[in-house]
């Protein structure tokens, strides 16, 4: 991503699919007995941080006008090995190498 | 900042009068292939929901092996004869849409949500999906892998174990004992009978079709016509179940889960389903018992006793017969206190009134969070399913509300005799032999398994 980026048909579809998912996230909740939950928790958020409730109208045209571009400048500003963590998850017994979160980091 | 202080209510505000609900429109159809159709409008946000459901699952084919038919909706996905798995998928990220399909007892259903500018290339992938589903060989063994992991992980969990036994004793030879299939059944899974229960359940004759959401239901009707109306094939034959006989006299049976540090309690009888006139009476009654969480149960164990942290009463409606029951995860060394308030809670609503107050609470609890699931799409769509797959009565949802406030102590207490069968519920219990065997006795004869079924 940070030597190509990601090509625009891939940015679209993924704009797609984000809007499809923020138009969820206000109508949804925490299950059945907290519908709208998000839409909530939205005013909140931009009430609370930027004293700006109707962000909640506008928040999604900043998303959809991200270019490919900024993708790419964003990854290689944010997405670098100083930033970067790794966990490594294994059962007690089965043991993981002990030098292999030295191997990766290196 | 003086004037900031907060100000503490002394007391929960009266509750406002109820808000009448205002019902979405909704159109039915017909295709002449047979495909049921239900659209309702609702345009809270520019997306629909849907669910392409077949009124058939793994008990109609459970002669043949253990879920059958769940294992085909998994499949349902994984290729058709003109996409790949990724790109079905790749499909779906294109469209900003979600989908998943899934069968139970006695349904299979194709479920997706996108948005509504892009409803006629989803419906086709739908479509693609009832009709022309591939069952890629790769993919079944992928399938399979998974589900033999899922099948020998599932044999940890003391929930598990305690539900697959309760519905074996309640269930015997009916299908809905049936829970999961063993691995042996996994294993011999075969390309050719999956693809036999997709062309028997997978037809329009059998299927209902359910959107809701934001569109114009003539428009929708048209592309619905236009995507699905070339299918064809008839409803697979019914098959008739001999109902299972009612335990009499309460038992017990301990899986024994060597170790175990807790024991899960589930206690259960026959009930009914949600077409008896009784359901929601018994909705209401469970509600107070131990299907909330202020509920008499919750209060007792949890919030006074501290035996366990979620107790928890159900009532399980599925199309042929229903059950109730209770469940409990608690400390071994109270395995038989928390039994003994199961049962006085239960036997407590069998035998005195319950005070109005209370009644009002549970009134208001049910009326309101069934308002509440009306909000969404996702809820609307829930709420009609129940109607329609159930074949309840047309003003089923439109006099819930009415129905729950109509109902008054004298209509518990019968409602709890009726079928709170405190002396025949069958108790299971999971959990370590050595630590509990004791205390289980107690409570009727008792029959103790291992994890895999075998009776010790």
């Amino acid at each position: 991503m940070q030597q190509n980026g990601i090509p625009e048909d891939e940015l679209q579809h993924l704009k797609v699919k984000w809007r499809s998912d923020y138009y969820s996230t206000l109508e949804g909740g925490r299950g059945g007995y907290m519908p709208r939950y998000g839409l909530m928790h939205l005013l909140a958020c931009f009430t609370l941080f930027d004293n700006e409730p109707e962000l909640v109208n506008s928040i999604l045209d900043g998303f959809l006008a991200v270019k490919r571009e900024d993708i790419q400048r964003v990854a290689r500003k944010y997405l670098v090995p100083e930033n970067r963590a790794i966990v490594f998850r294994a059962p007690v017994n089965a043991g993981a190498p002990a030098d292999a979160g030295k191997k990766e980091a290196a | 900042m003086a004037s900031l202080a907060p100000e503490f209510s002394a007391a929960v505000p009266a509750l406002t009068a109820e808000r009448p609900v205002t019902w979405p429109k909704r159109t039915r159809a017909r295709l002449g292939n047979g495909l049921e159709i239900v659209l309702a409008e609702a345009h809270s946000i520019p997306k629909f929901h849907g669910e392409l459901y077949f009124r058939a699952g793994n008990a109609l084919v459970s002669n043949r092996s253990t879920g059958l038919a769940e294992m085909t909706a998994t499949l349902v996905r994984t290729g058709t004869s003109r996409r790949t798995s990724r790109q079905i998928e790749e499909g779906l990220r294109r469209l900003g849409a979600d989908l998943g399909t899934g069968a139970g007892q006695d349904t299979s259903a194709i479920s997706f949500a996108g948005l509504s500018e892009f409803a006629e290339p989803l419906l086709q992938l739908v479509n693609e999906l009832a009709r022309e589903a591939a069952f890629p060989e790769n993919e079944l063994e992928r399938e399979r892998r998974q589900k033999l992991e899922e099948v020998k992980l599932e044999r940890t969990s003391p929930n598990f174990l305690a539900s697959e036994r309760l519905l074996k004793i309640l269930f015997g030879a009916h299908p809905y004992a049936l829970v999961s299939p063993t691995e042996a059944q996994v294993a011999a899974y075969k390309r050719d009978d999956l693809q036999t229960v997709y062309r028997e359940i997978y037809t329009p004759e059998n299927a209902l079709l359910m959107l809701v959401g934001d569109f114009d239901p003539q428009t929708m009707l048209k592309t619905i016509e236009n995507t699905f109306g070339q299918w064809s094939g008839k409803k697979p034959a019914a098959k008739e179940f001999p109902a299972p006989p009612k335990p009499h006299g309460r038992r017990v049976y301990l899986v024994h889960n060597p170790g175990s540090v807790q024991t899960q309690i589930l206690a259960g009888c026959h009930a009914i389903t949600r077409k008896h006139p009784d359901w929601i009476r018994l909705g209401l009654t469970n509600s107070l018992y131990g299907g909330a969480f202020n509920s008499r149960l919750v209060m007792n164990i949890r919030e006074d006793k501290g035996y366990t942290y979620s107790p928890r009463s159900s009532v399980y409606p599925q199309r042929q017969h229903g059950y109730f029951s209770v469940s409990a995860a608690v400390r071994n060394d109270v395995v038989a206190a928390s039994l003994t308030e199961i049962f006085y809670e239960l036997d407590k609503l069998r035998s005195l009134p319950v005070p109005d107050a209370e009644l009002a609470d549970a009134q208001n609890y049910l009326t309101g969070v069934f308002s509440m699931g009306l909000a969404t799409q996702e809820g609307l769509l829930s709420q009609f399913s129940t109607v329609e797959l159930n074949e309840l009565p047309a003003d089923y949802l439109e006099t819930y509300r009415g129905k729950i406030r109509a109902i008054t102590p004298a209509d518990l207490m019968a409602t709890a005799r009726k079928y709170f069968d405190s002396a025949n519920m069958q108790i299971v219990i999971v959990g370590d032999r050595a630590q509990i065997e004791s205390q289980a006795a107690l409570f009727g004869d008792l029959t103790i398994f291992d994890s895999q079924g075998n009776q010790l």
